[in-house]
């Protein structure tokens, strides 16, 4: 995943905001990418970029070998239903909904049966570190970490080649942030890409690669410290 | 979009709506009353105008009847005077009497018509004589009685040919009401008619035109009883006779009253669908009302949904599966709805207000038409209903649904 000079000029009206001037960055397959900054400096704008969420005013993005800058509306929705896998703050479950059918729902664009589903409902869950006796329940029945694995478990139940997150353990405990941060270290190990934007630098030192965002362009690209990682400085 | 999704996304639509019952039942109702006002009313509607349409063909559209108005008196030599017209085929007075008739223990009411029996035989070719025949003119103690006069509504019979049957009725003469008992004897059986416009064969006693005056002592014609050589000489007719007899008497034909009907069903059907189109307009509205506010509600689920890999159409797709779903349970309540108050309607039935008042009953006639319009209507109602909310849906674009608070 390429981007190139990225700017991304918010007009509304009277007031222009930039919300990247000219960021480029290079994120290679199976790579565990953390992003800081501070808030307002364009982390959410960034990923909303890679995930094909938003469209740059100019520069150049490329997914897989193919220009997706300015991809049409349908094109990107299938791009992000078949490569992108999406983690959220606020988790961002349908509450209405089973967890079964949480997970399940990036399978309905694809038009995989219902048999085929239930199987890969179950592989993500259980890869996630869940429990099957969550698939009937409504999110609102579990923790707030149990919400966010069956999330990553939405995330990943496509096979998605890229993970994106944005500030997954900001709403959670300490203990619930390091079972998340578990998860995704395994889903790296795994082969899965992964980029996850954070306040925290107790995950961050968690990643192989930290960049630094300030006022929309990479300011400085860091080596984590394995030491101060979650997963050494909280016990399970 | 595979059929498959397809019913996955009705799946999700009944979710929605099962999530907020209260507002989705309240548009289902909103939506029910356009397609019940229309079945109701049409279905009522339609069953007098074919109703009516039914008895002109089968009562005779020759007909013609004068009926005296209080004062004045018909007597052979109007008979002779219409005789001579070129147009007329027959004339015969009758007369008519309500009567009550003992039957099983309980007074039955009925109608005694005493007429010309070849005369109106031969003019209602509907009426069929079951079992016996028809009296003949000196026969003045004999009668050919209606189906329900001599069976019960349930088919258990009372009285058979060559029964005596006693007839009550009233006669006011000075002021004063007497009570008067008549015995006939049956000669003859209808088979069953089916109701009837103003004279109802099936509980009607007819006797020959001489038992009026001998066994009733009948002074005066009840009216007359006209047919013309072919329907299209009615109106001219009508309108000559009611030229000589102005005030003095009523002259009513069938052709006449159908038309009237006819008139009355057709200004009911104009304003029923006025009406039911404003009961969808506000359907359509209500819709749309409901659905963009559980919209806006849910702008970040749609964001949600979007990033998993929603298309718009897809988007557009689920939404629109919501107002189909609420239209097409709308529709069902409607029709069912629409049935059983159509039924309800008719049995209050339809007075007709001219010389007499004449009151219709009839079963609605629902028609696979009525309800497949009905349906076909609702349901265009509700995907109008939900394209505003739809496409607001997949206008927001993901990056700012997601940040929706
Ligand atoms: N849809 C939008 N319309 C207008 N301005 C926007 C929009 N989205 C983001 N911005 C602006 O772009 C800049 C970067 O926003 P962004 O959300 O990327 O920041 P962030 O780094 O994610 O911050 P936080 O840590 O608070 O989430 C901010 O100044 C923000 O106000
Ligand atoms: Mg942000």
């Amino acid at each position: 995943m390429i981007l190139d000079n990225v700017f991304k000029i918010y007009d509304t009206g009277k007031v222009r905001t930039y919300g990247l001037r000219g960021l480029s960055l290079t994120i290679y397959e199976g790579d565990f990418v953390a992003i800081m900054g501070p808030s307002g400096s364009g982390k959410t704008t960034l990923l909303n970029m890679i995930g094909l969420l938003d469209k740059p005013s100019s520069g150049r993005i490329v997914l897989a070998g193919k220009d997706v800058s300015r991809l049409a509306d349908k094109e990107a929705a299938r791009l992000r239903n078949r490569l992108i896998g999406f983690v959220f703050q606020q988790f961002n479950l349908i509450n209405r909904l089973t967890v079964f059918e949480n997970i399940e729902l990036p399978l309905i664009p694809r038009g995989i049966p219902r048999k085929k589903r239930r199987k890969l409902v179950v592989n993500a869950l259980l890869s996630v570190g869940g429990d099957l006796s969550w698939l009937p329940k409504k999110p609102l029945e579990l923790s707030g970490g149990q919400q966010q694995r069956v999330a990553i478990a939405r995330a990943i139940v496509g096979s998605p080649r890229l993970i994106l997150a944005d500030e997954p353990t900001g709403a959670l405990d300490r203990k619930s942030a390091r079972v998340v941060v578990e998860t995704f270290v395994k889903l790296n190990k795994a082969g899965n890409t992964i980029v996850v934007v954070t306040h925290d630098p107790e995950i961050a030192n968690c990643t192989n690669t930290i960049y630094q965002i300030r006022d929309g362009i990479i300011v400085a690209r860091n080596e984590p410290d394995p030491e101060k990682c979650i997963l050494r400085t909280v016990a399970p | 979009m595979k059929a498959s999704e397809i019913i996955d996304l009705v799946r999700l639509a009944i979710r929605v709506l099962s999530e907020k019952k209260t507002r989705s039942i309240l548009t289902i109702i909103g939506i029910a009353i356009g397609p019940t006002a229309l079945v109701a009313i049409l279905g009522v509607v339609e069953g007098y105008s074919s109703y009516v349409i039914d008895q002109i063909q089968g009562l005779g559209q020759d007909f013609i009847i004068i009926i005296p108005h209080a004062g004045y008196t018909l007597t052979q030599n109007d008979v002779e005077m219409i005789k001579a017209m070129p147009e007329v085929k027959y004339v015969t007075p009758f007369y008519s009497a309500r009567v009550k008739i003992l039957r099983g223990g309980k007074y039955i009411d009925a109608t005694a018509y005493a007429v010309d029996l070849n005369v109106f035989f031969h003019a209602l070719k509907k009426l069929r004589v079951e079992e016996g025949g028809i009296p003949a003119p000196s026969d003045f103690v004999g009668a050919v009685v209606g189906k329900f006069i001599a069976f019960d509504e349930k088919g258990t019979q009372y009285y058979s040919v060559g029964d005596v049957i006693t007839l009550k009725y009233y006669v006011v003469r000075g002021g004063k009401v007497t009570i008067k008992t008549v015995n006939v004897i049956i000669r003859g059986i209808l088979a069953e008619f089916g109701n009837a416009f103003f004279v109802n064969p099936d509980t009607t006693v007819f006797l020959p035109l001489g038992a009026g005056r001998r066994l009733f002592g009948f002074t005066k014609w009840s009216g007359l009883i006209i047919i013309v050589k072919d329907p299209v000489y009615v109106e001219r007719v009508t309108n000559r006779l009611r030229d000589i007899y102005g005030e003095r008497a009523a002259v009513v034909s069938l052709i006449e009253i159908s038309r009237v009907v006819s008139s009355i069903t057709a200004a009911m059907k104009f304003v029923t669908t006025a009406a039911g189109s404003a009961a969808f307009v506000v359907a359509v509205t209500g819709i749309a009302a409901s659905m963009i506010t559980s919209v806006m509600e849910r702008t970040r689920e749609i964001g949600v949904m979007k990033a998993i890999g929603f298309t718009n159409t897809e988007i557009i797709a689920s939404i629109m599966m919501e107002s189909l779903v609420m239209s097409i349970i709308g529709a069902a309540i409607g029709l069912v709805l629409g049935t059983a108050g159509a039924y309800l309607l008719a049995r209050q039935g339809m007075t007709i207000h001219g010389a007499e008042a004449f009151i219709i009953r009839a079963p609605p006639k629902i028609t696979p038409m009525l309800l497949g319009g009905s349906f076909l209507v609702t349901i265009i109602v509700g995907a109008i209903g939900g394209l505003i909310p739809a496409y607001q849906a997949a206008r927001i674009p993901p990056a700012v649904a997601l940040r929706y608070e």
